[in-house]
């Protein structure tokens, strides 16, 4: 067949762009079947206030339990440190407490040049392995580069003036804790107007925002624990990559894939402001 | 010429680089294990070399026929805490007072693999980040098997001996597991040694090269000879010398009453 004869559309394909045109073109106007009059996003006093309560009873709440909570990822974290014989222990310095790395234990903070040359192997061949990765992986190809550039940086900090390393995993631990709390603050509000605004019911409304808390509640403890167990096996050399690309920009990442896999869940006729109970 | 290039696959090329980065990296590997025999005096940077108590350190070292050489925190933290490779570390007053944590940990990471560490006075108290104490009692306390520098009004700053003003030291608890070769006035330990892990330390609480600066070099020479003689492997300088520090070290009394 002609090649410049597969270019001109037909009959039936210049219908087929037109009536997707039109679609297209009803779509954008917001008169869309699916959106019936009186089924659009409009907020009531009603509305807002709900909205108010779902963002403002949670924060609360998590404000007034942050002692408790903290006091409960500790014990989780010592828990586990004690069956994991890792070196951490608790202080208390006035009313508050903390977890402390112990310094003194002869774990492998500092990376051996053995350590060093792994971690450099991995880096060179995972970078290198971005060259076999087909077109469809590219989101994974600069993902494994960017991690491979952080952990790069990293080698080269620790080969030059690694005595100049100011951080410590006592540090780590409390702000990867202290960057959780405060993300958890943050779901509530971020849930209240991506969520709650939604044609849902009630209890589904309350449910979720209250699952994915517990669930960070449990996880983030557990992860600050996996962080433990990596700088205490594989030395300090991946606190870097730990806290840049494991920390909380991955608390952030979990959040946004939970609520997109809550958000296709909700059925249709979600996008509305009446509330269905 | 620009044909060659072109023919070889742009992936050959990242395998040839990747594989010539990885024979470097070998390369510096083998390298950083070359075994040595000498003592190390650790100091913070390039710049502490030029302080006098530095030089101290390395003149009563040269004069009792020491071989110990100046070695930078980055150095010995790149070094990977191999203790064959090093025959003793000094931790030496007045010029180290701040330490980071990596350093902290890579000493007790020493002692613990067999090597022989020598503390001194205010060495590594501080943090780098600050220059603050960096926690309640020095971080060192459990390799010296003694409590010092505790933190608080009456114990976090050095004390001058009654008997002898100028001669200042840190309060202490008492020993855990140390053996203390002498004592102040007061009870405080002035020297120990401690086995930890399958290496010693020993702990002057003194701030021997500063003394050294001000004319007392008795100390600093006694102290450095003794934690000399404890080596396995001494340096050959040492070797023809009568195996006496500990009595030499005893020695220290000569206070007229002040330390006992």
């Amino acid at each position: 067949m002609n090649a410049a004869r597969q270019l001109i559309p037909g009959r039936a394909q210049h219908e087929a762009i037109e009536a997707a045109r039109a679609r297209l073109d009803e779509a954008r106007s917001g008169a869309g079947a699916p959106l019936e009059a009186g089924t659009r996003l409009r907020l009531t006093p009603l509305t807002v206030v709900e909205l108010l309560l779902m963002a403002a009873l949670p924060c609360a709440a998590l404000l007034a339990a942050k002692p408790w909570l903290m006091g409960f990822w500790h014990s989780m974290i010592l828990w586990w440190s004690e069956r994991l014989a890792l070196p951490l222990g608790l202080v208390r310095t006035g009313d508050s407490e903390s977890l402390e790395w112990l310094t003194s234990y002869a774990g492998a903070l500092v990376p051996s040049p053995a350590t060093g040359v792994v971690a450099a192997a991995l880096v060179i061949g995972g970078f290198a392995s971005t060259w076999w990765m087909s077109d469809r992986q590219v989101p994974l190809k600069y993902l494994v580069r960017l991690l491979c550039v952080v952990q790069a940086s990293a080698l080269l900090f620790f080969m030059f003036v690694p005595t100049s390393f100011p951080y410590s995993m006592t540090g780590h631990l409390a702000s990867l804790l202290n960057a959780g709390y405060y993300l958890m603050l943050a779901i509530p509000p971020l849930l209240a107007l991506g969520w709650g605004v939604l044609r849902i019911p009630l209890h589904q409304k309350l449910l979720y925002p209250v699952l994915m808390l517990a669930y960070f509640a449990f996880m983030l403890p557990h992860k600050a624990l996996l962080h433990a167990v990596v700088v205490q096996h594989f030395s300090a050399l991946y606190m870097p990559l730990l806290y840049l690309c494991f920390g909380a920009v991955l608390d952030l990442m979990v959040f946004v894939a939970l609520y997109s896999w809550l958000a296709s869940r909700a059925p249709p006729l979600a996008l509305g402001a009446g509330v269905a109970r | 010429m620009k044909r060659l290039p072109r023919a070889i696959p742009a992936r050959a090329w990242v395998l040839l680089v990747a594989l010539l980065l990885l024979a470097g990296l070998a390369a510096l590997y083998q390298a950083s294990r070359k075994p040595g025999a000498a003592i190390v005096l650790l100091v913070p940077d390039e710049a502490a070399l030029a302080r006098p108590v530095t030089r101290a350190w390395l003149d009563a070292a040269k004069e009792e026929g020491l071989s110990v050489v100046t070695m930078t925190d980055d150095a010995f933290l790149r070094y990977g805490g191999d203790g064959r490779g090093i025959s003793g570390v000094i931790l030496p007053d007045t010029v180290h007072p701040q330490a980071s944590e990596l350093l902290v940990n890579q000493l007790h990471r020493y002692v613990q693999a067999g090597g022989h560490l020598f503390i001194t006075f205010d060495a590594a108290l501080l943090n780098t980040q600050d220059g603050r104490y960096a926690a309640d009692q020095s971080r060192l306390s459990r390799l010296a098997g003694v409590p010092y520098a505790m933190r608080g009004a009456q114990n976090d700053r050095p004390t001058d001996d009654p008997e002898r003003p100028g001669q200042r030291h840190f309060r202490t608890g008492s020993a855990q597991g140390a053996i203390v070769l002498l004592f102040s006035e007061r009870g405080d330990t002035i020297v120990s040694q401690h086995g930890y892990g399958q290496g010693t330390v020993l702990f002057a609480n003194l701030p021997l090269g500063y003394l050294k600066t001000r004319a007392d070099p008795y100390p600093l020479h006694r102290l450095l000879s003794h934690f000399a003689s404890h080596l396995p492997r001494a340096p050959d300088a040492l070797r023809d010398r009568p195996a006496t520090a500990s009595a030499r070290a005893l020695s220290l009394v000569h206070d007229g009453g002040a330390a006992r």
